[in-house]
């Protein structure tokens, strides 16, 4: 047709690549917690089969409620189910990697991470280590489940 | 139909329809794929384009959780910590971890914490990170697990809806990281062009200003988050959430009805009661709540002697 000129082709054309992307994108997702532990079943007390780190992109193999079964996309010996709830659809950036030539550029560019902390803590004399002391509590999944099941609470399996 | 029409609404169809594929996912794997050139000025644009789709995205778990530092070592820069009730830390962080794994969000970027402040008044904060805070002065008014758990849901609820994030995102963060953009565009281009001179020294203090300006912005996100509180909107919100979290975790979501009282009861100033609506309101919009939970919890008395065992070091 005649009327489909450069401006049409070249419309369609970045409009294809885009759906592509899209599709592409959609079966991959990324690791939104510092430190993902991927179960051998989709329950929260079940045995660990791997770690995944923040960042990492994971293929979503299968659905269940609100865990999904998902492998490590670098490396599929890695994998587990995980809660929907630490995964993002949106690549998450780990932001340990700067090279010391292109440090204060990373610095300005990757928002609020352990670097801008640093700097922020020297500038303004705050205190962090009260903060450290409230992160260093942990409660273990054998006592949370003793605490469930001796209070008669929900273990959360119980909401799908 | 004409064909110049035809040209024209194919044009528009098309551009429409990439505006809408064109989500911040593709601006960045666009970003990506020119960010690996090896041209300095095509990955510089390339990087761009993945700063301002970052600029313009939600707020990443990461930065969330840093933010939430800066905000709670303000809070425990005005309210030093308790630590000398190990045995009623241990059980906040119990009922926290009990109430959030039947939450819809159970994980974020580093998980859940609770801490006690020393303070006599009836107060509780948290931040986007995941660090909640009661003051021992709340803790030593309830009476029972469930109570207890009714304050942390409440707390949880301002978390898992991300009320401290809407107000970031409105502040002047999002402006300092897009002209930080800027400022490393013109350093790559540059450097691109002048490979072996030392880089210009206006664009570099273009950039140093650039990055005190975030780190301003990270001072006002964390003045305004402690000083201003969330709105009223923003707590009745945090009570609807809160009651439905506890009903599903299986504590009786009444409990949440008897704190309001306390509030009420306790016309004290600062704290829950310094920046929540009066507590009046709040009992009457969560009397609503609770009519419309069917599930039946189990007894609260079955915690009761746990409660009283947990809390005996700071009862």
């Amino acid at each position: 047709m005649k009327f489909i000129n450069k401006k049409i082709i070249v419309l369609m054309s970045v409009f294809l690549l885009s759906l592509s992307l899209y599709a592409k994108a959609k079966n991959i997702m990324y690791v939104a917690v510092s430190s993902a532990s991927l179960k051998v079943k989709a329950s929260k007390f079940a045995k660990e089969s791997a770690i995944l780190e923040y960042g990492t992109a994971a293929i979503v193999i299968d659905e269940k409620g609100d865990w999904y079964f998902i492998c490590d996309s670098n490396d599929e010996t890695k994998k587990g189910w995980i809660p929907s709830s630490a995964l993002s659809k949106k690549k998450v950036l780990a932001s340990s990697s700067t090279t010391a030539d292109a440090k204060e550029i990373a610095l300005a560019g990757k928002g609020f991470s352990s670097s801008i902390e640093s700097t922020y803590a020297k500038e303004f004399n705050v205190d962090y280590s009260d903060v450290d002391y409230v992160e260093s509590q942990s409660v273990s999944d054998k006592e949370l489940q003793s605490f469930i099941v001796d209070g008669q609470l929900n273990s959360g399996e119980d909401n799908e | 139909m004409n064909k110049s029409i035809m040209k024209k609404f194919l044009i528009s169809f098309f551009s429409v329809i990439l505006l809408t594929f064109t989500s911040c996912e593709t601006l960045s794997l666009i970003g990506d794929l020119l960010g690996q050139e090896s041209d300095p000025t095509a990955a510089a644009v390339g990087n761009s384009l993945k700063s301002i789709s970052k600029a313009s995205e939600s707020i990443k778990p990461e930065n969330e959780y840093y933010i939430g530092r800066s905000v709670a070592a303000s809070i425990t820069a005005a309210y030093p910590l308790y630590k000398n009730a190990k045995l009623t830390q241990k059980y906040l962080n119990d009922i926290c971890s009990a109430l959030v794994l039947n939450s819809d969000v159970p994980y974020i970027y580093k998980g859940y914490y609770v801490a006690i402040m020393d303070s006599d008044e009836i107060n509780a904060m948290s931040t986007p990170g995941g660090h909640i805070f009661i003051s021992r002065g709340l803790i030593q008014s309830t009476e029972s697990e469930d109570a207890l758990a009714a304050v942390i849901a409440h707390e949880i609820a301002h978390i898992q809806l991300k009320h401290s994030v809407s107000a970031i995102k409105n502040s002047r963060v999002t402006s300092a990281i897009t002209s930080t953009t800027k400022a490393s565009v013109l350093i790559a281009a540059d450097k691109h062009f002048s490979e072996n001179s030392s880089l210009n020294n206006d664009l570099y203090e273009e950039l140093k200003k650039s990055a005190n300006e975030l780190l301003s912005s990270q001072e006002e996100i964390v003045n305004a988050l402690v000083s201003s509180g969330f709105s009223k909107e923003q707590e009745y919100q945090a009570d609807a959430y809160a009651i439905r979290l506890m009903s599903r975790a299986g504590y009786d979501p009444s409990q949440m009805l008897e704190m309001l009282h306390k509030i009420e009861d306790n016309h004290t100033k600062g704290g829950w009661n310094q920046t929540h609506p009066k507590a009046e309101k709040r009992i009457k919009e969560a009397q609503k709540v609770l009519k419309t939970i069917n599930r039946k919890a189990a007894d609260k008395n079955v915690r009761q002697s746990r409660f009283e065992k947990m809390t005996s070091d700071i009862m």
